[in-house]
């Protein structure tokens, strides 16, 4: 069960946003979906909520189709940039109507969220700045308590406090009722701690779909006297190389143990954010 | 199969059309108000004109359209966003459409008596229903229950086709690409004028028009709805949302 | 709060700082730690993740669960933690301090004197 994605091929005109993607989304986990500015991760998002339709494939959630799914569609709720809302909405009755169509809407909870981040109740929704429109969607996604929460994008625009309070809110509302969680985003350092199913996407295509402690046992960073580093490597997967002078630095696939390196040499573990730029810019066959 | 959530969408939608409902029929209370005072004071006594107005079903009908196109846009929106499927919020679209129209109707013939009303013994100014005003150009008949019904099953008719034109029109534009619009944007008015002086040509000697057989004309005028509704649908049924 | 770095898995980072906790006091014997929602929004980590460290220790027999109010460190944690960081000291400590002071030419009398100075 959970979030199927089954072929999914998505084209605009010429141009092909998703190809052949295969993917499933494990239940009650946090899942990050990495990837740079148009891979593909808002059109995958826009289509597991049906805002679009996919020219090949289809997606399933908890085993049935989504397509025109009134009763799965209402599993879900979708954070994502542009504004859906009227012109004269205000907050507050936002979160009325978000009220009459999920039941499990709490109103009390997002009350106190806008508090937190200061949203005005009594402004109009498209009257807010870019980034006070994403709190109140952010607000409606805490509060709607769907099993599906996607968020796409979900920091971007706020300033360095309110990401640090939505994170808060975020973990708090997991921890207190879990839920099935979908994150895309390119602040990929600020997200790796949340993150569990890590699944990275480029160019329409999925290049990873691991647990994230796994990918990151995929590579490690090697670092000594250049002379004695090219020595050692013969026989080693090598990734990417750079050098400092007399000092260099090699990516190799694989891990070593500390004992086994030459006198001089460190090993290094790569964080998320390296690991993600290895992948997309050096060179690794996706 | 899928299961459909109509009652909130229905409730969503519902709840705006009585809020839009309620201000314009305030609005054409108080034109309708101000045209009786101004003429009731402005006029002698004993001047002998009959002058005879109906401006309620026309703005109803504007109303109407304009509602068309509105709900399209922002509902079909927050239905999306808040997880109702295009079938299930087209349903409610119709309901609606059958709600605000059955309102203006209701609402016309309030305004109606009322000002009628207003008017007693003041023979110089008349409401007169639209129905009436095209089919008994001359006099004022008798109302009788038959007469009664022809007007309201005009006037709703009439509603209903405005509310399906205008989701036809949305949609058509909100499905069109920017030359296509251009192009349906002058054909269409272009269309309907041609159309206009084509019968009012061929009518030219039978002015007044003969009351109708008002049976048909209500189904024609359904019907004709009912086309642009189900064009609408299916425009719509694998329409992209995309913000505004 | 101690930052987490990013060159290791978050799980144990949380297990080694609940145990120098228990170690220095700071999480007495016989009383409750912090929720793991509290350890999550502190570290800003998932709380999935934050728990997997408390089952570390948990599976240690250092902590154990009261039905109903949380985690609490067992009786005798921290003396079983001595004994197992006292374990693991040789090679945490030791070898590394072997293998930089043979990088940088020290012999083992010129450690043994810097030792000797150096201990109080």
């Amino acid at each position: 069960m959970s979030i199927e994605i089954e072929n999914i091929t998505k084209c605009f005109g010429k141009t092909t946003a998703l190809n052949q993607v295969n993917l499933t989304f494990e239940k009650g986990k946090i899942c990050g979906l990495l990837g740079n500015n148009g891979a593909g991760k808002t059109t995958l998002f826009r289509l597991i909520a049906n805002h679009i339709f996919p020219s090949e494939g289809t997606i399933r959630v908890d085993g049935e189709e989504v397509w025109d799914n009134d009763r799965v569609l209402g599993k879900m709720f979708l954070v994502s940039e542009g504004n859906l809302y009227p012109e004269s909405m205000k907050v507050k009755d936002g979160f009325r109507s978000a009220g009459i169509f999920y039941p499990g809407f709490d109103l009390e909870n997002a009350n106190r969220l806008a508090e937190l981040f200061h949203l005005p109740l009594k402004k109009k929704i498209a009257g807010l700045s870019t980034g006070y429109k994403t709190i109140y969607k952010l607000v409606l996604g805490l509060s709607v308590n769907t099993p599906y929460l996607l968020l796409d994008e979900p920091v971007l625009g706020l300033d360095a406090s309110h990401r640090e309070l939505f994170y808060k809110l975020l973990i708090e509302k997991i921890a207190e009722s879990p839920c099935t969680v979908l994150l895309s985003t390119h602040l990929i350092q600020e997200a790796a701690p949340l993150v569990e199913q890590t699944i990275i996407i480029e160019e329409g295509k999925i290049l990873r779909n691991r647990p994230k402690d796994d990918l990151l046992e995929e590579y490690c960073l090697i670092t000594g006297p250049s002379s004695k580093l090219e020595e050692w490597l013969p026989g080693k997967k090598i990734v990417k190389k750079a050098s400092l002078g007399g000092l260099a630095s090699v990516y190799i696939e694989g891990t070593v143990e500390e004992a086994d390196l030459p006198q001089g040499f460190t090993k290094e573990k790569l964080s998320l954010q390296e690991y993600f730029i290895l992948l997309t810019n050096g060179g690794i066959a996706s | 199969m899928k299961d459909i959530n109509i009652k909130a969408m229905f409730t969503y939608q519902g709840t705006s059309m009585v809020k839009a409902f309620a201000i314009f029929w305030a609005v054409l209370f108080i034109v309708t108000t101000g045209i009786i005072l101004m003429v009731r004071v402005f006029l002698p006594e004993d001047a002998i004109t009959n002058s005879q107005f109906s401006i309620y079903e026309m703005a109803a009908f504007i109303m109407a359209l304009v509602s068309g196109i509105v709900a399209l846009r922002e509902d079909l929106r927050i239905a999306v966003q808040h997880g109702v499927g295009r079938p299930t919020f087209y349903l409610s679209h119709l309901l609606s459409a059958l709600f605000l129209v059955g309102m203006l109707t209701i609402g016309g013939v309030i305004l109606l008596y009322l000002g009628t009303w207003f008017l007693t013994g003041f023979d110089a100014l008349t409401i007169k229903p639209l129905y009436q005003s095209i089919f008994y150009y001359q006099g004022v008949p008798k109302i009788t229950v038959g007469l009664f019904l022809e007007n309201r099953l005009f006037d709703f008719g009439l509603y209903f086709l405005g509310f399906g034109l205008g989701t036809f029109l949305s949609l058509l534009f909100y499905r069109l690409n920017k030359p296509w619009t251009i192009v349906v944007a002058i054909a269409l008015p272009l269309a309907f004028i041609v159309t206009l002086s084509h019968t009012s040509s061929g009518n030219a000697g039978k002015m007044p028009l003969s009351p109708p057989e008002m049976g048909p004309v209500f189904l024609w005028m359904m019907l004709v709805s009912l086309f642009f509704l189900a064009v609408s649908w299916l425009l719509l049924r694998r329409a992209p949302v995309k913000p505004l | 709060m101690a930052q987490l770095t990013e060159h290791s898995p978050i799980f144990q980072q949380i297990a080694e700082l609940l145990e120098d906790a228990i170690l220095s006091g700071a999480y007495e014997e016989e009383t409750q730690i912090p929720s793991i929602t509290e350890f999550a929004t502190t570290y800003k980590i998932n709380p999935a993740t934050a728990l997997k460290g408390v089952t570390l220790l948990v599976e240690e027999d250092l902590l154990y669960k009261r039905r109903g109010l949380g985690m609490f460190v067992r009786e005798g944690a921290k003396s079983k933690l001595l004994k197992k960081r006292r374990e693991e000291f040789a090679v945490t400590y030791i070898s590394p301090l072997v293998k930089e002071a043979t990088r940088l030419e020290l012999s083992k009398e010129d450690v043994l004197e810097m030792l000797e100075r150096r201990w109080k």
